[in-house]
Order: structure tokens, then C-alpha cells, then sequence
């Protein structure tokens, strides 16, 4: 398949001089590639704020964006790979907002109208079927199906019950002792994570319910904590330290459903706050720090507006997922204008960031023949030669 | 402080932008009433504008910082009602809006546009997202500044509307009640502004850089309030240069009209989407004009913003009847024995019955209907025998 390809584009190369006198002039890429998911079709671009994307399962991708100039309003949408579907509201409602996603495509959200009492959950299936929820407002799904989310209680006035989802069954996760609480991700077993009152009802605190009671994950001497996801046995959100300054955190669990560590991931320099709001099987943690989206591995944090082409228009603000290939949703600034994103990992021989491998990436390669340009150095000894050709070809099309 | 309470406040009115005397101004008490459950106080929150606005980007320009005010009158139940001025501990929290500092940038930006170094998720007034509300001195009220909420809640939902609960605890126990602490963001300036490959608020700079001669653009984040005066920010700007709403109302108003709204006032003020006015005159067709004046009377130079406002009186008229107290607006003015036109009628742009059911819950909750709290038995343990007339010092 790969020497096909091959063939087919090397009869390409005479038509390329100009790409492969380009490669010479250019730098390390960075290793993610943006993408500016737009908004609904049909508004007016000047328009702001224009879409957020909010979460990411398998290059899935959810958020929601603005739809109309005359009436403002906000309707889901499941990223296509080309444009925005939207994810209508119900009768009698204005917006509608889709927070989380599965493996699988489907989708979860409310649909509502400012001012009203209580939302309306939504589950927007993958294959375009629509499943209202009730009074459940739904904020993650896992593979099975099984939903978090928060039940309002007395009439929806400001107050709710973290609740999970499993089938048709809807149960009451309860509370830290507070009036209300809600819940934000769910685990592939079931595990719900989010936030709750403490009994003094001024307090928030980040909680987990494993097969047991709801317990508290505490913070790092500060007052207020917040679980926003959970993937395995990582759970990430934000607590505060002493003064109350919010850091981004990841809490790591017990197969038996008990807290294990809490580690302060920090901050970006200079920045006074950070949250984490997304993690993945692997362990890598997306979120934002001061006014900057940030990625955090391996004990390391890093602005991710480092990891992009300096000469995009983005400026990435917030992180707030990232699913098990390392693709990363958010929302940033993008020419002046609010607008959701993807970030794709880099295939090391997508060397034009066009997203696949294909000619042009093999005329790039061949016009740094021979020379130690790390960029072409595919595999990293040094130079770029045969080694480097044979990645590429085995990345063709990808 | 005993007081006694002859009856209840005015009911709901009806006002069109003239001067009326109708009928429905005469009150009755509601055959429907649900006398409320019986508490140990009466609580009513309400905050003092109706609605705030705020960004949530402050990266280059700030117009409005999130602040938010929540004001609570607290009354022990009785044939002779009391007003609490202590003796209680007033509190707040806004449950599904515990934090704010990763919704916004405002805390990055906050030493350079204010010059203070402020916590994560403490307003300007050094208050959060829960705390207690102190009484205020001398008064019999209790009053909390600069709550920094903002118009996302914690699970990412888009709400111009949060709840607050307030909570009074005392020797008599503990009562509760819910509110809303309005803010928007739908500050609409890029109907107008905005240039392809920079943000809208690059553009006004860079429209007030040509226009004026400043250098803007190079001074980010501004603070517009830093030169142009504004009593909402208690700034007092630089002489010489016009008031921040004289400036916004009289440059803006050649302009309004090309925003092809049906009230221009959204172009700029929350909105279109959060539609700020949304009290029982809208539902009579009252517009902001209608009691607000238009632009250009908006941004006289003689008037002065925030303070010269429109009353209730420019439009009421009953004989008999006291409206705000001289020289007070509405929000601030008191009758009936001490209470607070705004217990009873909800804030400004939200007098009950509001188009928005979370502004009527408070009401319904107290006295089981929506509208002033008109329900003698809410306050009082027995019916006063006595007529209530809408006097100041009834």
C-alpha cells in the first residue's frame, strides 16, 4: 500500500522545486497543529464571543457556539470535521450547550432559556437520535452510557444534587454536608467526580463517589477545591492553597476507590492561578494557567502556545479536554475573535502541518536530503536520510 | 426597634411613560395568598441595580470589572414586626458559582488596571463568592460590594441569572431565602466594532487613538474609567475630560440607530440575549427610553450618572400615595415603618412580577405569588385591621 502511494508521488517531484527550497528556511515545527472550529454557519463573524469547545473523546468534539445575530443564541454543536452540526434545542427553549462526549459520539448537554427555573437534559445520540433526560442536566457520558450530572433541587433555584445516570435510573449522590452539589465526569467504572457544599455552606469542596459514600478530596491548605474529570485513576480539578491561591490538581486513587496522592501541579510563570480541567488514560492534564491554556506531563508544565505555530493568529486561553490520542479541546482567541480548538498531536512526518502525510511532506523531505536539519530528522540520528523516508512512508496517508 | 406595621405595600403598577392615577394602584389583599411556613425571621434579599455588567476579558480593555451587590433586609415576624439592624449574622453563598478565577482573566489583569494585587476570586471590595453581609452602620439593612460573580456557572452553563442563598441565623433560629445576583457579559460592542484579524476591544482603542490623538493601543489593558469619571468605579478621571457615560452616550449616539436593533440600548447595554429590563413594565411595554430618556438626555453633561435617575413618581401618581423619599431613588428609599421599597417590589428592572420566573421566586416563596410582596401575613402574625396606605412614614 505504502510503495504504491510512494510511486504514485514521486512523479510528483518535478513540480515541487519551490516547496523544497521553502524547507530549507524552515524551523522545528511545533508539535501540535490548531484548528479554529468557527461557529454555527450563517452569523455574523464580527460576532463575540463565537464558540467554546468543551470536551473531547476519541476526536470527538463537542461545545457550543452562537448561532443567530438577532438573538444571541447558543446551540450545541458536534464538530464534523469540516463544519459545526448543530445540536437543535428542544421546544419552547432558546439555547443549548453540549458538555461532554463518548467514545461512541454520543453526546450530552441542556437545553434551556435564560431565566427559566431549571434546564432541560439532552442526550444527542451519535447517530442523530435525540434523548431528553428530564430535569437531569447532564455533563459527561462514558462508554457504557452512564451519565453525571446534576439534578436542581427546590424547583432549581441555585441549588442541585450531583447525580449518576445508569440506564434509566437516575441516583442521588448527596452531599458533603451542604445544600447542594454537582457532578462533573464520570469514569468508564462508573465513578463520578465533582463539587459540594460543606456543611457550613460557604465551603466547596472537590468530591468523589466510588462504590461507597461521597468523600471529600480536600485541598492544599486553602479553603475551596473542585474535581472537574476523571480518567482511570486520575482525578484533576482545582484546589487552593493556603491563602486561597487555586492551583491546578490531580488527585490519584486507589483501585478501591480512596484517595491515594494530591499533588499541586502549579502554575505557568508569572501566572497567579491555574485549574486543570481535563485528563487522559495516559495521565497528560490539560487546563489554564493565568490567561494561557496549559498542558501538564510527567511533572512537567507547559504553555501550549508554545506548542503552536507563533504565526496562527491564537492565542490559547483554556484547555478543557483532552482525549486518549492527546488531541486537546478549548477555546482561545483566534484572530481577535473567541473561537473553540483543536490541537493534533503532530505526526512527526507531517512536516507542512496540513494534518495527513502525503506529497508534499515527501518533497519537503527530499529537499533537506542529506543535511542534519532536526526538522527532517525523522528518527533523530543526525541526518536525514533513508531512515527518515521509510517513516514517512509508513505514515503515508495517516 | 419595634415598629408597627399597619398593612402591606403597594401592589404591582402599571406606568407607560406618563404621568397616571389608575386603578391599579388601590390595593387588596390577594384572596390566594399561602401564608408562608413559619420562621423565626423574614429575610428578603434583592441586588441594588437589577443587573451588572462585566467581561470576562480584560486582556486589553476593561469597561466593567465583575462586581456585584447583594442588599438583605432581615425581619423578626410578629403582630409588631421588627427590623433587624444586629443581633443576627447575615450570610451568602451562590452555590453553582463557587469560583470565578478560572471564567475570567480579570485577576491577571486586576494590579495593572486597579493597582491592587488581589486573591483569586476576591472582588474589589475584598468579598467573594460567600461570605457574610454586615449590617450597615446606621441603617437596617445589610449590604455586601464587590461579589465577583460571573455569568458562567461552575458547570460551564451560560446564566445571566445566579441564585444566591442568604442565609440569617440568630437567637431565634435560622431562615433562608433565594435571589438573584444578576450579571451579564453581553456588552454587544462588536455589532459595531471589530476589524478582521484583531478583537473588538483593539478596534475601539484604535478608534479612540485616531479620534482623540491617545496611544491607546500601546497602554493595554485600559481602564476607561482611569481617565473618563465614573461613580460606578468611584473614579474621578482627569479634568478636562468628559464623564465615562457623557462620553459613551453622546459618541455612540449618532450610531445607535445602524445596530438595527429593536432597542438600541442593547447594542451596549445586557442585551439582547439577557435583556436586562425585564420588570412588570416591560411587560407593559415600557422601554428603557420610556423612563431613561434617549441618548442624548442620557449623556447631557449636566446630569449625572447613576445618580440622576429616573422616579417612580415621574410616572405614579396617586393621591395619597408617597413614592421614593426626597431627594432618594427607589433603590435606596424606604417606607412603611423602615422597609425597603425593594423588599417588597424586587430590584430595579426586576420589579415583580418580572418576565423571568427566577426573579418571582423570592416573592413566591414568602407569599405564595409572584409581584410585590403584598401579603400582610408574610411580615405580620395577625392581619392588621388597619388600611395600608403608601406612605413613607406609614
Amino acid at each position: 500500500m505504502h510503495t504504491t502511494r510512494y510511486h504514485r508521488q514521486i512523479a510528483l517531484l518535478g513540480s515541487m522545486p519551490a516547496l523544497i527550497a521553502a524547507s530549507v528556511a524552515m524551523a522545528a515545527l511545533p508539535p501540535y497543529i490548531v484548528k479554529d472550529l468557527g461557529t454555527h454557519a450563517g452569523f455574523d463573524t464580527k460576532l463575540e464571543p463565537g464558540s467554546v469547545g468543551t470536551s473531547i473523546a476519541a476526536g470527538h468534539v463537542v461545545g457550543y457556539a452562537v448561532t443567530s445575530l438577532e438573538h444571541r443564541n447558543f446551540h450545541g454543536f458536534r464538530w464534523n470535521g469540516a463544519g459545526l452540526a448543530d445540536m437543535p434545542v428542544l421546544a419552547g427553549d432558546e439555547h443549548s450547550i453540549a458538555f461532554g462526549v463518548n467514545a461512541a459520539g454520543d453526546a450530552v448537554g441542556i437545553s434551556y432559556k435564560l431565566g427559566e427555573l431549571a434546564s432541560h437534559g439532552v442526550l444527542w445520540g451519535a447517530g442523530g437520535r435525540v434523548t431528553t433526560l428530564g430535569n437531569l442536566e447532564p455533563h459527561d457520558i462514558n462508554s457504557a452510557g452512564a451519565i453525571a450530572g446534576s439534578m436542581p433541587v427546590n424547583g432549581g433555584l441555585g441549588t442541585s444534587r450531583a447525580t449518576k445516570r445508569v440506564g434509566n435510573v437516575n441516583t442521588d449522590l448527596g452531599t458533603l454536608g451542604g445544600m447542594s452539589s454537582m457532578a462533573f465526569a464520570i469514569s468508564e467504572s462508573n465513578w463520578v467526580v465533582g463539587q459540594s457544599l460543606l456543611a457550613n455552606n460557604k465551603t466547596t469542596r472537590a468530591f468523589l463517589v466510588a462504590s461507597g459514600a461521597m468523600i471529600d478530596l480536600g485541598t492544599h491548605g486553602g479553603t475551596h477545591s473542585r474535581a472537574l474529570d476523571i480518567s482511570g485513576l486520575s482525578v484533576v480539578g482545582i484546589a487552593d492553597m493556603t491563602g486561597n491561591l487555586p492551583r491546578a490538581t490531580l488527585w490519584t486513587l486507589t483501585s478501591a476507590g480512596t484517595l491515594s496522592t494530591k499533588t499541586n501541579l502549579g502554575t505557568l510563570p508569572g501566572a497567579i492561578n491555574s485549574a486543570a480541567h481535563g485528563v487522559n488514560s495516559a495521565g497528560t492534564i490539560v487546563g489554564n494557567s493565568g490567561d494561557a491554556a496549559f498542558v501538564w506531563s510527567a511533572g512537567t508544565m507547559s504553555d501550549l502556545n508554545t506548542s503552536i505555530d507563533p504565526t496562527s493568529g491564537w492565542h490559547l486561553t483554556k484547555a478543557t479536554g483532552i482525549d486518549d490520542a492527546g488531541r486537546i479541546v478549548g477555546v482561545g482567541k483566534h484572530l481577535g475573535l473567541q473561537r473553540a480548538f483543536v490541537l493534533t498531536p503532530r505526526v512527526p512526518a507531517d512536516l507542512d502541518a496540513d494534518g495527513a502525510v502525503g506529497a508534499t511532506d515527501l518533497a519537503l523531505l527530499l529537499g533537506a536530503w542529506g543535511g542534519s536539519d532536526p526538522t527532517f530528522d525523522l528518527n533523530g540520528d543526525g541526518s536525514v536520510g533513508a531512515p527518515d523516508l521509510a517513516i514517512l512512508l509508513g505514515a503515508w496517508g495517516s | 426597634m419595634a415598629r408597627t406595621w399597619l398593612a402591606v405595600p403597594l401592589a404591582g403598577a402599571l406606568i407607560g411613560g406618563t404621568m397616571i392615577t389608575a386603578s391599579v394602584l388601590s390595593f387588596s389583599p390577594p384572596s390566594q395568598a399561602v401564608p408562608a411556613p413559619p420562621t423565626p425571621y423574614v429575610v428578603v434579599a434583592v441586588n441594588d441595580l437589577g443587573m451588572h455588567c462585566s467581561q470576562e476579558d480584560f486582556s486589553e480593555i476593561c469597561i466593567l470589572p465583575p462586581y456585584n451587590t447583594l442588599r438583605a433586609q432581615v425581619i423578626r415576624p410578629g403582630e409588631e414586626p421588627e427590623i433587624m439592624d444586629g443581633d443576627v449574622t447575615v450570610s451568602y453563598t451562590i452555590p453553582e458559582h463557587s469560583r470565578s478565577s478560572d471564567k475570567t482573566n480579570f485577576w491577571t489583569y486586576a494590579p495593572q488596571l486597579f493597582g491592587v494585587n488581589l486573591a483569586p476570586d476576591v472582588g474589589l471590595t475584598g468579598h467573594g463568592l460567600s461570605g457574610n453581609i454586615p449590617v450597615v452602620p446606621g441603617e437596617e439593612y445589610f449590604e455586601v460590594t464587590g461579589i465577583p460573580v460571573l455569568s458562567t456557572d461552575d458547570s460551564g452553563r451560560l446564566d445571566p441569572y445566579p441564585i444566591g442563598v442568604v442565609t440569617v441565623t440568630g437567637n431565634l433560629g435560622t431562615a433562608t431565602t433565594r435571589t438573584v445576583v444578576p450579571v451579564s457579559s453581553e456588552m454587544s460592542c462588536s455589532l459595531c466594532h471589530g476589524d478582521p484579524g484583531h478583537s473588538v476591544a483593539h478596534d475601539i482603542l484604535a478608534d479612540h487613538d485616531a479620534m482623540h490623538g491617545t496611544d491607546l493601543l500601546n497602554q493595554k489593558p485600559v481602564l476607561c474609567a482611569g481617565c473618563h469619571a465614573d461613580p460606578a468605579l468611584g473614579t474621578t478621571g482627569v479634568p478636562g475630560i468628559p464623564m465615562l457615560s457623557h462620553a459613551m452616550h453622546t459618541s455612540h449616539a449618532p450610531h445607535a440607530a445602524s445596530a438595527g436593533l429593536d432597542n438600541n440600548c442593547y447594542a451596549c447595554h445586557p442585551g439582547i440575549r439577557t435583556q436586562c429590563q425585564r420588570d412588570i413594565h416591560k411587560t407593559n411595554g415600557v422601554e428603557c427610553v420610556s423612563c431613561h430618556g434617549d441618548m442624548a438626555a442620557v449623556g447631557n453633561p449636566n446630569r449625572m450618572p447613576w445618580a440622576d435617575q429616573p422616579r417612580c413618581s415621574d410616572c405614579h401618581d396617586k393621591p395619597g400615595f408617597d413614592f421614593e423619599q426626597p431627594g432618594k431613588l427607589f433603590k435606596d428609599s424606604i417606607g412603611h415603618g423602615g422597609v425597603r421599597c425593594v423588599t417588597c417590589h424586587g430590584s430595579p428592572h426586576a420589579i415583580g412580577p418580572a418576565i423571568t420566573p427566577v426573579d418571582n421566586a423570592q416573592a413566591i416563596a414568602l407569599q405564595g405569588h409572584a409581584g410585590p410582596i403584598n401579603t400582610c401575613t408574610t411580615c405580620h402574625t395577625q392581619q392588621p385591621d388597619e388600611s395600608f396606605f403608601h406612605k413613607v412614614d406609614d
